[in-house]
């Protein structure tokens, strides 16, 4: 194996950083999380809070739609499964976090896995109608379910109207807003970190090798159907993990900001203008789409403006995304040194047909 | 044309037709290809070499009759089980994971153990050392074409259907390219090869099938074919009389 | 009269004919043959203008082409009658024909379409009816007869016999004699059925090359057609 790393450095090995180095760096964002919440002021860190948590919805929808290649307009209905059991899980039933998450990640295993037995059969682009067409049902199923959901007027944690309980794992008890951010950065850092396995299971590359040739990947024996259903199941987990501690963190949960405008369609826009299909692109996208109006003062009124506009630039100028274009500046540095120390082709050409 | 069965034959067509919206493709085919050689399949053009190829391969369901494997009839027969069941193909198009590495291409992104092994194998059997960190999408005409067979072998398949691996190729290609085939055969597989360039194949292959209008109308070695009145007919017409 | 000297051409760095040197005469029916995938729709597109030759001339009547777009070689009088019979099925057969006349400055369309009937009395009986309808021999006179409405100094025929019965492989060759008897003709063949009946010259195309020339006599079944084709 040691053959395999000529000419890298010690901390690099063929699929880039090396996984002690990885551990490493995962160990140092978990400890480094806490001081760090303790230093941020109250508006930061509800920003940062609400990014790490979009960034953990699109990192996990990336699975789907990034490497599998598979357009899931359902993230929503996942993402709100998991946020009206976290509320009904704090408010009426009174159960420890670790159990309200397990229901949350249970059912949305449950719901998907129907679901992709029954849509994985036919290509791609059915299966983006289906989602979108479940989305807006389970859209109307939130508001008209009212002894469940309570309908539009939406369900709060608290059932006695005042502090809301906190998200109690375990010993751990989650209630203040430093807690909740060092508890979406370790979700996020340890999901990463989890793909980062995949990865080297080479889990991700059937499902890169079912996105970019489905025949191909039939061919060298990948179970295709399976493949796309893993992936969905997987992405539908995380958004209903997500949805949990949503609820926990805000409190309050309703119809209007889930199914289909911005727990489906948001991440989407992050997958995109970050880079499809990589690990840090999801997470890019969040840290600018949620982000850059937070910051820029007077952005926030024309979001959605500005939104529909990196878009457009990002699908026009950077298809695969910005690290898609940090990639290609890369290699395109490097294709010039080694241009530079090549024999010119024609002298190897001969007779070349 | 033998209608006996081999039972023993890695690969055997039995009785295959296969019918696209009234256009008869294949015509009661039958054959077994033998193990440990490398069988040719010609005929004119339109004359269902790619259809056969699909069928066997798994990728076109016959109309009837049925893919034997080993003599047995699986009871599902698709690219996956196929590949799985030790039957691979490559195709005529250039199919190889583009935005892959060589080497990602020939481990299946399985880069330790057996497979990195496996990878290392192949990368030196198709001649692309050299290449083996570049992705895919960078590679020449001529390197593509033997990274597609490669890519075919990495499940160490017992039966190697190649659809016209040397499309395309010329001159030290092709050689290298038969060179490639023979070897595999050498490591013990079952080899059908499809392709245009009659040079290429007959210098390839023990033994020919020659496939005209959807129908097998004879087989033999390379040299019994070339001489043969009715294949000759298949390809340059009738001679007139008058 | 068509004269290639030195062509070369192919498809990037792909170079599929070499150093092709060949003339269409007055009275001549050319037939280049050649097996599957040696080259010869290469060489007609590439006479056509439809692909750049990478070296080497093609002079028309003494007029070197270069460059020159495929619908000017049209005007001034390449043709080129591409395989599989095609033609606008939406249009009816005469509308079809009339299309053959756009390079013409002031075609006169009565007497054209006159002769054309004449030459093609088959079509005639169906110039009415939608093109699509048209069996495949009929469609492949269509196309001939398209192509020699435009006046052509040199004619080329891409497969002619493709996909067409035997019998209407007949028909087809005993047209191209007559129409050679005012326009030489290049034609490419795998099938040696219409250079038998038509053929006044015969070249044989291997591996991007003119490897043999001769009479029809001389080439036609020859070991020297067979090897080519069958590899040996």
């Amino acid at each position: 194996m040691s053959m395999r790393n000529s000419g890298r450095p010690w901390f690099r090995d063929h699929l880039g950083l090396s996984l002690p180095m990885r551990l490493g760096i995962l160990a140092v964002v978990l400890i480094a999380v806490i001081p760090l919440s303790g230093g941020l002021s109250a508006k930061p860190l509800h920003v940062f809070s609400l990014i790490a948590l979009w960034a953990i919805v699109a990192t996990g929808l990336n699975i789907v739609v990034g490497y599998a290649g598979q357009l899931n307009m359902a993230n929503g209905v996942f993402f709100a499964l998991g946020a009206y059991v976290g509320a009904l899980g704090a408010s009426r039933w009174e159960w420890d976090g670790l159990a309200v998450m397990s229901v949350a990640v249970v059912a949305a295993v449950i719901l998907s896995a129907v679901i992709s037995y029954l849509v994985f059969r036919t290509k791609g682009l059915y299966f983006a109608l289906i989602t979108t067409g479940l989305a807006v049902i389970v859209d109307s199923v939130l508001i008209v379910w009212t002894d469940v959901t309570n309908g539009s007027l939406g369900l709060s944690t608290n059932a006695d109207g005042f502090v809301p309980p906190p998200l109690t794992i375990g010993p751990v008890s989650i209630s203040t807003p430093e807690q909740y951010f060092v508890l979406f950065v370790w979700l996020l850092a340890l999901l990463v970190f989890a793909i980062t396995l995949l990865a080297r299971a080479k889990v991700v590359f059937t499902w890169q090798s079912v996105r970019d040739d489905e025949v191909l990947a039939a061919s060298v024996g990948v179970k295709v159907a399976r493949s796309k259903r893993t992936a969905f199941v997987t992405s539908s987990a995380i958004a209903a993990l997500a949805g949990v501690v949503f609820a926990y963190w805000m409190g309050y949960v309703a119809p209007d900001s889930f199914v289909f405008a911005e727990a489906s369609v948001l991440p989407l826009a992050m997958i995109i203008i970050g880079g499809s299909g990589t690990l840090p692109g999801p997470i890019i996208g969040a840290l600018i789409v949620v982000g850059l109006p937070e910051v820029v003062d007077g952005l926030k009124d024309y979001s959605i403006l500005l939104f529909g506009a990196m878009l457009l630039v990002s699908v026009l100028a950077a298809p695969n995304g910005l690290v898609g274009l940090a990639k290609d500046l890369l290699a395109r540095r490097n294709r010039r040194r080694i241009k530079d120390t090549q024999v010119p082709e024609k002298v190897l050409e001969g007779s070349a047909a | 044309m033998s209608s006996k069965l081999l039972a023993k034959a890695p690969l055997a067509a039995d009785n295959i037709n296969v019918t696209f919206g009234g256009l008869n493709a294949l015509t009661n085919v039958s054959f077994e290809l033998a193990e440990h050689r490398i069988t040719g399949l010609i005929g004119p053009n339109g004359a269902g070499k790619s259809t056969l190829v699909n069928t066997l391969s798994g990728l076109q369901p016959p109309t009837s009759g049925r893919v034997l494997l080993k003599g047995e009839h699986p009871s599902k027969w698709s690219l996956g089980i196929a590949a799985r069941s030790g039957v691979s193909r490559s195709f005529q198009a250039s199919k190889v994971f583009f935005e892959m590495t060589v080497l990602e291409n020939l481990t299946l992104g399985n880069m330790r153990g057996e497979a990195l092994a496996r990878g290392e194998e192949l990368i030196d059997l198709v001649g692309l050392r050299h290449r083996e960190d570049e992705l895919a999408k960078n590679l020449s005409f001529g390197e593509l074409r033997r990274l597609g067979v490669g890519i075919a072998l990495v499940l160490k398949p017992s039966v190697l259907l190649l659809d016209e691996p040397g499309a395309g190729l010329a001159g030290d290609d092709l050689d290298q390219l038969s060179a490639v085939i023979k070897r595999v055969r050498d490591t013990g597989a079952t080899v059908l090869l499809v392709d245009h360039n009659m040079r290429f194949l007959m210098s390839t292959v023990d033994h020919v099938l020659v496939l005209v209008g959807g129908q097998l109308i004879c087989e033999g070695t390379p040299s019994e074919i070339q001489e043969n009145e009715l294949v000759r007919e298949a390809y340059l017409g009738k001679r007139d009389n008058a | 009269m068509l004269e290639v000297k030195g062509l070369q051409a192919g498809y990037g760095k792909r170079i599929i004919l070499r150093d092709l040197s060949f003339e269409v005469g007055e009275g001549q029916v050319v037939a280049l043959l050649g097996a599957n995938g040696v080259g010869k729709s290469t060489l007609l597109n590439t006479l056509a203008g439809l692909n750049r030759a990478q070296s080497g001339s093609i002079k028309l009547d003494g007029d070197e082409l270069g460059n020159v777009p495929t619908y000017r070689r049209v005007h001034r009088g390449l043709v080129l009658v591409p395989d599989g019979q095609q033609s606008f099925p939406g249009m009816t057969v005469e509308e079809n024909l009339v299309i053959g006349l756009t390079p013409l400055k002031q075609p006169n369309l009565a007497d054209s379409l006159a002769q054309s009937y004449e030459m093609f009395p088959r079509l005639a009986e169906r110039r009415s009816q939608s093109a699509g309808t048209l069996s495949g021999g009929e469609r492949q006179m269509l196309a001939i007869a398209r192509a020699m409405l435009s006046q052509p100094k040199v004619l080329m025929l891409d497969e002619p016999s493709h996909g067409l019965a035997p019998i209407i492989v007949d028909q087809i060759a005993e047209i191209i004699r007559e129409v050679a008897k005012t326009t030489p003709t290049l034609l490419v063949e795998q099938n040696l059925s219409i250079p038998q009946h038509c053929a006044t010259h015969v070249l044989v195309l291997d591996e991007g090359r003119i490897t043999a020339r001769g009479t029809p006599e001389e080439l036609l079944f020859s070991e020297e057609v067979v090897s080519a084709y069958l590899g040996m």
